[in-house]
């Protein structure tokens, strides 16, 4: 180690040489030092930046770093690394002199939300990802008593939630819940349903998350199909360095609804309708080198709707093997059993808590609820090992597997043969090579499958569509601390017997430090998304007259943004702040749509239209030095058109704003979150072609409120959601959930 | 935060005040008038119906409470023009002219259909759907239709 500072000190010294007595004179000096675990090993990658300049490092894997040319004064260091806890160090530079900073950073089961791993596939600073992104500490999960990802992602900028399905600025609209334009990586590793594409919101316990990431806009050149209009990261704890066990409780129920003529129709309308849930959680080391987190959850929902209840047990576990400092195996797994009414569309504007029912065929009826029950299992293992001092391994697989049977009238289940069996299992290997502190590569491979077969679909066969994909990704440091990355993906997809489609996604980045604590980015990215199983071969009119459309092409997209980002210490106050500004512009092509096909009197998934999506979004966070207060607001602009009709795309909303604020007041905790979003400038009527009043749809203004306390241990949390009493539809013919109280009571021992 | 709270307080969403109706206007052609009408025998009822499903058979010519239909139609005439007001809103995916051929309660048949777009419209609340229908007694439409 002192062989490495001292040689970087040697360099530095011939800087100063070299540059001569002008830059001698310049008031500057030099910060050096060496950064560690409680453990004593080094951190390699460790971020050490100087808050207000552009100047940083990255530790060797040694754990050393060296700043030069730091202005003489006053200055505000940030450690940071993923998987440790942020640190900052207030320290004072003298002209001329160098000052050795050694910092010691706790191994946690971290919010180090000032570091972001998805945008380059590899552990970065916030100031230097090239990318949009957003996250969701764990704090901000628990304390808003978060029950899914769907209900964490809601309060993200720039994200709606229609039902089950993500839409990441615009990227998606409502396709009836299939196929999915948002990838969610778990760890890393993709994991979406076999059978729709769709993301699997109870694939992780909200209690095993460490932190969400959200990528918005294409991101195919670094994880392939289905990133089309971002990635959904969630990052899972690690275990405790003690043992820790985590009880929590929760119960509440909905108000009755406000109009009388809704409650006529329904006889379950005039009580209260209660939910709860019981989560267990432990996590303990096993020995010097293991540990494990155990999840248990179960909840059971009676649903504001008729026919919307919904009863489900969870377990998860993740097991930690610490091969040695530098070398870790991860196995995820998962398994989820969730029995549930579905409310997918209603009776009616004037009778909106019953679902409907509609007679499109010969021998079926169309209902606007489904029972089903449904078994999903994961299975994720995942090895590191740095091999050498610059070349670090990454291993991965993963293994979904979903199990769905229609229930009969007495609630029981149907056999299997008439509902969907999918497992969807692939892996990745990917190398980081690191040959200078300025360069770093990252190449990889990656393969994956799935065998669906469905009684939804058009046919008996067990469907695949198997992809293999390779990749690889350059950064350079060039000019001081401009980040240039530019990188590669191709992939390719064998759709059926013979017919293979393949597609390159390229991107480029770069990340320019501008004065202070300000960065700017700019980037370019294609993305790609291969229609799913179910958009191509479902055939059926339980629901709604759907027809298969086994020629479906790929979606593509490009896409342009250009951003600034700054973070750090308001001037002349204590006051934390980090804001982002982007402007994007995204073009489809061939854009999978649901299209009614009046000729055959049933929708189906049509490569349908070229669109554009641009806009622009603002996020501002505030808070005070010890975090007392902190407000953070986010506005997303969207002009979203289909450029073959010259029409605003469906279901996209041009104004989305998201607020929260929280204080303390003594020993009370006091928060409110904010959705608002403008009606949608188009709604697709043709859904009101089966549905009554499908067509109608509004503006959407939740405002969550919550208070907390922790005495001795126990934290309890009274939870108002949607306390305004706002009635509003998520998507076409489902009335979004109405206010509901919920008490949380949690403790840790 | 607290400009979009005051703006929350119209409560959103909410069913409409009255059950809401509009109007169904259908124009109907005779195909081959005046050589191709049945013979009086055979024209026991003419009806322009609309139905809120496609049935799947003539049972569901029964279910009335789903089903709008006109008084008699005029027969032996080259077209006429029918006017139903009162309409519950609502998707009505199969809409045409029903003939009864027989004594029987089930000798019903339909003799044209609506066909633009599919055969599919949406009346709207206080709007004027207007539709139009081909009658052809020789060549009637498949029924039960040939729908997934």
């Amino acid at each position: 180690m002192f062989g490495r500072i001292t040689y970087r000190l040697l360099g530095a010294a011939c800087l100063v040489v070299l540059l001569g007595p002008s830059a001698a004179s310049a008031q500057h000096g030099t910060l050096f030092g060496h950064i560690s675990d409680a453990e004593g090993s080094a951190v390699p990658g460790a971020h050490v930046v100087v808050q207000g300049t552009a100047l940083g490092d990255a530790a060797s894997t040694d754990g050393s770093y060296l700043i030069p040319g730091i202005p003489a004064g006053m200055h505000w260091v940030r450690v940071s690394a993923v998987g440790y806890a942020t640190v900052r160090r207030d320290v004072e530079i003298s002209v001329g002199d160098s000052m050795r900073l050694d910092v010691t950073i706790a191994d946690v089961t971290v919010e180090s939300d000032e570091v972001i791993v998805t945008a380059a596939r590899r552990a970065q600073t916030t100031d230097g990802v090239a990318a949009s992104v957003s996250t969701l500490t764990a704090r901000e999960i628990t304390m808003r008593n978060t029950l899914a990802l769907d209900d964490a992602l809601r309060h993200v900028s720039g994200v709606q939630v229609a039902g089950n399905q993500i839409n990441i600025r615009g990227s998606s609209g409502f396709s009836y819940n299939t196929g999915s334009r948002v990838l969610l990586l778990v760890d890393g590793m993709p994991m979406l349903r076999p059978d729709t594409e769709g993301v699997p919101f109870d694939a992780v316990p909200i209690h095993q998350i460490q932190r969400i990431e959200v990528l918005k806009g294409p991101a195919s050149a670094l994880y392939g199909g289905g990133a089309l209009g971002g990635i959904i990261h969630v990052i899972t704890k690690t275990y405790p360095d003690e043992p820790q066990t985590f009880v929590e409780i929760y119960g509440g129920a909905y108000d009755p609804p406000r109009y009388a003529v809704w409650r006529r129709q329904w006889d379950g309308a005039a009580a209260p309708r209660p939910l709860g849930g019981l989560t267990v959680g432990h996590g303990r080391p096993l020995g010097e080198r293991v540990g494990m987190w155990t999840n248990v959850t179960y909840r059971y929902d009676a649903g504001h709707l008729n026919m919307n209840r919904r009863r489900s047990v969870q377990a998860f576990s993740k097991l930690t093997w610490r091969r040695a400092s530098d070398a870790r195996l991860d196995v995820l797994l998962g398994a989820n059993r969730r029995k549930s009414d579905s409310f997918l569309f209603w009776n009616g504007a004037r009778d909106a808590l019953n679902p409907g029912s509609i007679e499109v065929g010969r021998a079926t009826v169309g209902t606007g609820s489904d029972d089903n029950l449904i078994n999903e299992m994961t299975f994720q293992p995942s090895y590191s090992d740095v091999l050498t001092s610059d070349l670090l391994l990454g291993v991965r697989a993963r293994f979904i597997g979903v199990l769905v049977q229609a229930l009969d009238e007495e609630l029981q289940p149907k056999p299997l043969a008439e509902g969907t069996i999918g497992f969807r299992y692939g892996g990745e290997v990917q190398l980081d090579y690191e040959p200078a502190s300025r360069r770093r590569f990252i190449a990889g491979l990656s393969a994956d499958a799935n065998a669906t077969r469905s009684g939804f679909f058009d046919t008996d066969d067990r469907l695949s569509q198997p992809e293999a994909a390779v990749f690889g990704q350059w950064e350079e440091t060039v000019g001081g601390s401009t980040r240039l990355t530019t990188g590669v993906r191709f992939d390719t997809y064998r759709i059926r017997a013979g017919h293979v489609e393949r597609k390159v996604s390229p991107r480029l980045s770069v990340s320019v430090p501008l004065a202070f604590e300000w960065s700017m980015r700019l980037a370019y990215g294609e993305g790609f998304r291969v229609p799913s199983v179910a958009e191509r071969f479902v055939e059926n009119s339980d629901y709604l007259p759907v027809v298969s459309n086994v020629d479906l092409l790929p979606e593509t997209s490009r896409s342009y943004e250009v951003g600034v980002h700054g973070a750090g210490r308001a001037p002349r106050t204590r006051f934390q702040y980090r804001l982002d500004a982007a402007a994007f512009w995204s073009d489809y092509r061939r854009l999978i749509e649901p299209t009614f096909l009046a000729s055959r009197r049933a929708f189906q998934f049509v490569n349908l239209t070229r669109a554009r999506i641009r806009g622009a979004e603002l996020t501002a966070a505030l808070s005070t030095p010890s975090e007392r207060t902190e407000l953070g607001i986010g506005y997303t602009l969207l002009d979203a058109r289909d450029l073959s009709l010259d029409q605003p795309l469906f279901f996209r909303s041009r104004h989305a704003v998201k607020a929260t604020a929280s204080t303390r007041l003594g020993p009370v905790e006091l928060g409110a979150d904010l959705r608002w979003t403008a009606r949608p400038e188009r709604v697709d009527s043709d859904f009101a072609r089966f549905v009554r009043d499908a067509e109608m749809i509004g503006p959407t203004r939740v405002l969550d409120l919550r208070a907390a306390s922790k005495w001795r241990g126990v934290r309890a949390a009274l939870h108002v959601k949607n306390a305004l009493d706002y009635y509003y539809l998520e998507r076409p013919a489902l009335l979004a959930p109405y206010r509901h109280v919920v008490l949380q009571i949690s403790t840790t021992f | 935060m607290a400009a979009v709270a005051v703006a929350a307080c119209d409560h959103g969403f909410e069913p409409p005040n009255e059950p809401t109706t509009g109007t169904i206007v259908a124009d109907i052609q005779y195909v081959g008038h005046p050589d191709a009408w049945p013979p009086e025998s055979e024209l026991r009822e003419l009806l322009f119906i609309a139905m809120r499903f496609v049935p799947r058979d003539t049972s569901d010519f029964l279910q009335l409470n789903r089903i709008v239909f006109s008084d008699r139609l005029a027969f032996r005439v080259a077209g006429e023009r029918v006017v139903l007001s009162d309409v519950p809103t609502g998707p009505y995916p199969y809409a045409g002219v029903a003939q009864k051929f027989g004594g029987d309660p089930f000798d019903w048949r339909p003799v044209g259909l609506v066909e633009d777009d599919g055969g599919m419209f949406v009346v709207t609340a206080r709007e004027t759907t207007f539709v139009t229908v081909e009658v052809d007694f020789v060549h009637p439409p498949d029924f039960p239709p040939d729908v997934p």
